[in-house]
């Protein structure tokens, strides 16, 4: 394991949104930036909390190296992470799915072919037009 | 000297000790119950609390009362494990070692002010008197410069009360009302600083990896503090735009050489050519916008 400092600043506790929030500042002298995944494990070993718990975000490495800062939040629950956290950063954390939409130049495509057909028949306008 | 003789000649002495510990008894017990009585009788007044030197001293002869104990129970064989007798020992041994720093910090000010009651020492002879405790500076406050109105309405409601618009009188420099209030200003402006200095994180300096000289870099890292305070503020990272990406990249390829040998265009002064404008190039062929 190297050799990795997790230092935590204007730690404060939000009632509010079930967490903690702190900024996060890592100290990785020879070391590539940290991944989140580590930072997690570290911060969840000092505030004796499950990883689970702790999302992370916003990393930014100080010109030469050696120094990265970002934010972290500790949730109560992972249960209240999954309902207050945006989609994405939960996709990242491993906690959702992303959901697959089509192209948006696709969705509109279809969006106004439906909006020529009027009632029941927008249904099929999809798979009418496949072929 | 054999072991008989030792013992024939130490044999009355230790009888002699015996018989005056018996007769000091009588007397030692005598002042320990003075003591004690005044002790608790201090202690009795528990109206406006129990002072702290009180609980000191009872505590103290608590302690000895079961140090004796406990020499006591050694002396006649009785075993001390288990029984509450260390338990007590230990809780009033913790009590006093936390008493001491709090009687230190109070010390000097009681003995003061117990000098000065009994006549002992004038109010201000300087000669005996340390620097005063910071809770005894009167810094002042700005409650004169709120008019008495002002003051009652805020106070008698807590509602936001409009300041009235109302003359900005000007303190001459001299007057002794500018002095003061400029006086309490520095005060007040250092005594913060300080105390941010010991609580928030170290003052980090910046040693010049991206250091310009001349009137930029001050702008420069203010603007980059102020950036900071706001991102740790809201937890957000800001956008930065591709100009301002592309300055800092620049500033970084930019070797420090080029700042300090550059001394400005004094042109003027010599008559000389003076420093060619750079022109802004216009990109030929840029992307243009389509045309839809």
């Amino acid at each position: 394991m190297t050799a990795i400092t997790v230092r935590t600043r204007k730690f404060m506790t939000n009632r509010l949104l079930n967490r903690k929030q702190m900024v996060v500042d890592i100290l990785h002298p020879d070391t590539p930036t940290p991944k989140k995944s580590e930072v997690r494990e570290a911060l969840a070993k000092q505030y004796k909390s499950a990883s689970d718990h702790i999302i992370v975000f916003g990393f930014k490495t100080q010109f030469g190296g050696g120094k990265t800062s970002g934010f972290a939040l500790m949730y109560d629950s992972v249960a209240d992470a999954k309902r207050i956290e945006p989609r994405f950063r939960l996709v990242r954390h491993g906690l959702a799915e992303k959901i697959e939409k089509k192209s948006r130049k696709q969705r509109k495509e279809l969006r106004n072919r439906k909006k020529k057909v009027k009632g029941t028949k927008k249904a099929n306008v999809g798979t009418g037009k496949k072929k | 000297m054999t072991v008989n003789s030792v013992f024939e000649e130490d044999l009355p002495k230790y009888g002699a000790l015996l018989n005056d510990i018996e007769h000091e008894l009588e007397q030692i017990s005598e002042v320990v119950k003075k003591v004690d009585s005044s002790i608790e009788n201090e202690l009795s007044n528990h109206k406006d609390g129990i002072e702290l030197f009180g609980l000191k001293n009872s505590c103290m002869s608590m302690y000895l009362t079961d140090l004796l104990n406990v020499v006591g129970c050694q002396l006649s064989g009785v075993t001390i494990s288990g029984s509450p007798l260390v338990d007590r020992l230990i809780e009033e041994r913790v009590v006093m070692e936390r008493i001491k720093p709090l009687e230190d910090k109070i010390t000097y000010k009681t003995e003061k002010l117990t000098k000065m009651a009994s006549g002992k020492m004038a109010e201000d002879d300087p000669l005996n008197q340390k620097p005063a405790d910071i809770d005894d500076i009167d810094f002042g406050s700005d409650e004169g410069e709120m008019e008495d109105e002002e003051r009652t309405a805020k106070k008698s409601t807590g509602k936001y009360v409009i300041p009235k618009n109302r003359q900005a009188f000007f303190d001459e420099p001299g007057t002794e009302k500018a002095e003061e209030r400029s006086k309490r200003k520095a005060i007040r402006g250092a005594m913060a600083d300080e105390l941010m200095k010991d609580t928030d994180e170290p003052e980090e300096i910046n040693t010049g990896e991206l250091h310009q000289s001349g009137k930029m870099s001050a702008r420069l890292l203010r603007e980059e503090k102020e950036k900071k305070i706001f991102e740790e503020n809201y937890m957000t990272r800001t956008r930065v735009e591709k100009r301002d990406r592309h300055k800092e990249r620049d500033a970084m390829k930019k070797s420090e050489l080029d700042t300090l040998t550059h001394f400005g265009d004094y042109s003027a002064l010599t008559g000389a050519k003076g420093e060619p404008k750079r022109k802004k190039k216009k990109v030929v062929g840029g992307k243009s916008k389509k045309k839809r």
